[in-house]
């Protein structure tokens, strides 16, 4: 009798670890990514989200915020993913009008056209870091 | 040059309110910045909040610890600047460099020695942040240096009660998210306040003390509610923490233990920066807030001083050594678990870095 139960307790057991883990969507990762010295193609997102202000940012369910393409492409800059991440929030923050115009020796000795955006996306691997 | 706003703090100390004094600042150090000077304000409230209500409280320690600070920090031309606190949502961020100068390329080629590779001068280089957890320098991708740091941050908050559990932050900007456990802070210490009265009740503390620990769960109903307000307004929801109830009292010791802890390190070291949030938050919302809450934080502060002289001399040597070197152990956690992005800083008022060990090692020299 125990001999039998033994196995389907383990199937069980696996069957339960296994699906919950195929199917549980990995955490979300918030990061704030600072750009020194944008490329020109980075320039140009960053001033379409500008357009809006210089606290606009792409909330969930706006999909075609007009940050969204800069949101995007910076993911793809610092993800190291295989997969599509699902991007939840992006917040360009005023970042160069906020410590950029008295830089001082310890702050960022980033560019003036520097920039800050705060990102929250879901990985589509858990077991993996960007990188 | 620091920034000087000590003769600022230095004439509130003698009891004079100078509303013309505006302190000049030619330069900055230490990641401050000139426009974040604190203007007179930033000790009105503190002013006011020594007129305490409770007659016990102003015999036992009375306003004396923090005048002492403050002189402490006049003495040492320290301005009243540089404070964080605990437990706010994590701070991950990279670094994506185009444009590497010669200040910067010495500390990649460190960060990328075969043998031996130091990459903490690169992320403290670049990230200004100096609790760091995590430093990595991944490889190049379309041109860019990749430079992934994080760091511990934190924020104050009230008194926390044990076993307390956040809830998840939600998504939202980074502004409400910190302000977001800063109401969860609040609203947590209401419990933590409650209990206290409780404890000191069941150890048959002077009434003062329990009737101040009851008043003090009120302050923090209010605090609670006017983040809860703001956090609102940038949009999310703030969450509500969990306080599962203790399961029994604990002994006087614990009691002074977590009071050390809680009471004379995190309230003392909040009353400051709320009184610093409440005069520069950039956040307007912010500032009216913490202007508030600032002189009830001093008060909290002061019944801690005041538990921990009545508590102190009932215990043995030994609980006594233990109670202090939990307030020591907490100083040295503050001191560097601090690190907040700048956006967010300047938003919510906190000082900038670098003073924060200062001030918390006269705190020290105060606890001692």
């Amino acid at each position: 009798m125990l001999q039998l139960r033994l196995p389907r307790v383990v199937f069980l057991a696996w069957l339960f670890t296994g699906s919950a883990a195929c199917d549980e969507p990995c955490p979300p990762i918030q990061q704030t990514v600072y750009v020194n010295a944008p490329d020109e193609d980075l320039q140009r997102l960053i001033a379409d989200c500008k357009r809006d202000g210089a606290s606009a940012g792409c909330k969930q369910d706006e999909i075609d915020c007009v940050c969204r393409p800069l949101c995007l492409r910076l993911l793809q800059l610092i993800d190291g993913f295989e997969g599509n991440e699902e991007l939840q929030t992006c917040y360009l923050s005023p970042y160069r009008a906020e410590t950029l115009q008295q830089p001082n020796e310890n702050n960022l000795r980033f560019s003036a056209d520097a920039i800050a955006v705060s990102l929250r996306y879901v990985p589509s691997r858990c077991d993996v870091q960007a990188r | 040059m620091r920034e000087k706003c000590w003769p600022l703090i230095s004439s509130i100390t003698r009891g004079r309110r100078n509303r013309d004094t505006n302190v000049t600042v030619s330069g900055s150090e230490n990641g401050c910045r000139s426009s974040e000077r604190p203007p007179l304000q930033l000790a009105q409230p503190l002013l006011q909040s020594q007129r305490h209500e409770v007659p016990m409280l102003e015999e036992i320690s009375s306003r004396r610890w923090f005048n002492n600070i403050l002189r402490s920090l006049i003495a040492s031309g320290v301005p009243l600047i540089g404070l964080g606190g605990c437990d706010c949502p994590p701070d991950d961020r990279l670094y994506l460099i185009r444009e590497t100068d010669e200040s910067i390329a010495p500390l990649v080629q460190a960060c990328r020695r075969p043998v031996n590779p130091d990459c903490r001068p690169l992320c403290e280089f670049v990230s200004n942040a100096y609790a760091i957890v995590h430093c990595e320098l991944h490889s190049d991708k379309d041109g860019y240096l990749r430079v992934h740091v994080g760091s511990e941050p934190s924020c104050t908050g009230g008194r926390r009660p044990s076993r307390l559990r956040f809830a998840d932050g939600k998504a939202g900007p980074p502004v409400a998210q910190w302000l977001a456990r800063m109401s969860q802070l609040e609203a947590a210490s209401v419990p933590a306040f409650r209990r206290l009265a409780r404890q000191l009740r069941h150890h048959e503390a002077p009434l003062e003390l329990v009737e101040a620990a009851r008043a003090a769960a009120r302050d923090e109903i209010r605090h609670a509610r006017a983040l809860r307000a703001i956090v609102r307004s940038h949009g999310i929801e703030p969450g509500v923490p969990r306080c599962p109830a203790e399961p029994r009292l604990p002994s006087l010791a614990q009691l002074a233990r977590a009071n050390e802890v809680e009471g004379c390190v995190r309230e003392s070291f909040g009353a400051l920066v709320a009184a610093h949030q409440g005069a520069v938050a950039g956040d307007t919302r912010v500032r009216a807030a913490m202007s508030s809450i600032a002189p009830d934080e001093l008060r909290h502060a002061t019944l801690a001083r005041a538990i921990r002289s009545w508590a102190l001399p009932q215990l043995s040597p030994r609980q006594r050594a233990g109670v202090a070197q939990a307030g020591a152990r907490e100083l040295r956690r503050l001191a560097h678990a601090r690190s907040l992005p700048e956006y967010v800083r300047t938003q919510l008022g906190f000082p900038c870095r670098e003073n924060t060990r200062l001030i918390l090692q006269h705190l020290a020299e105060d606890l001692a």
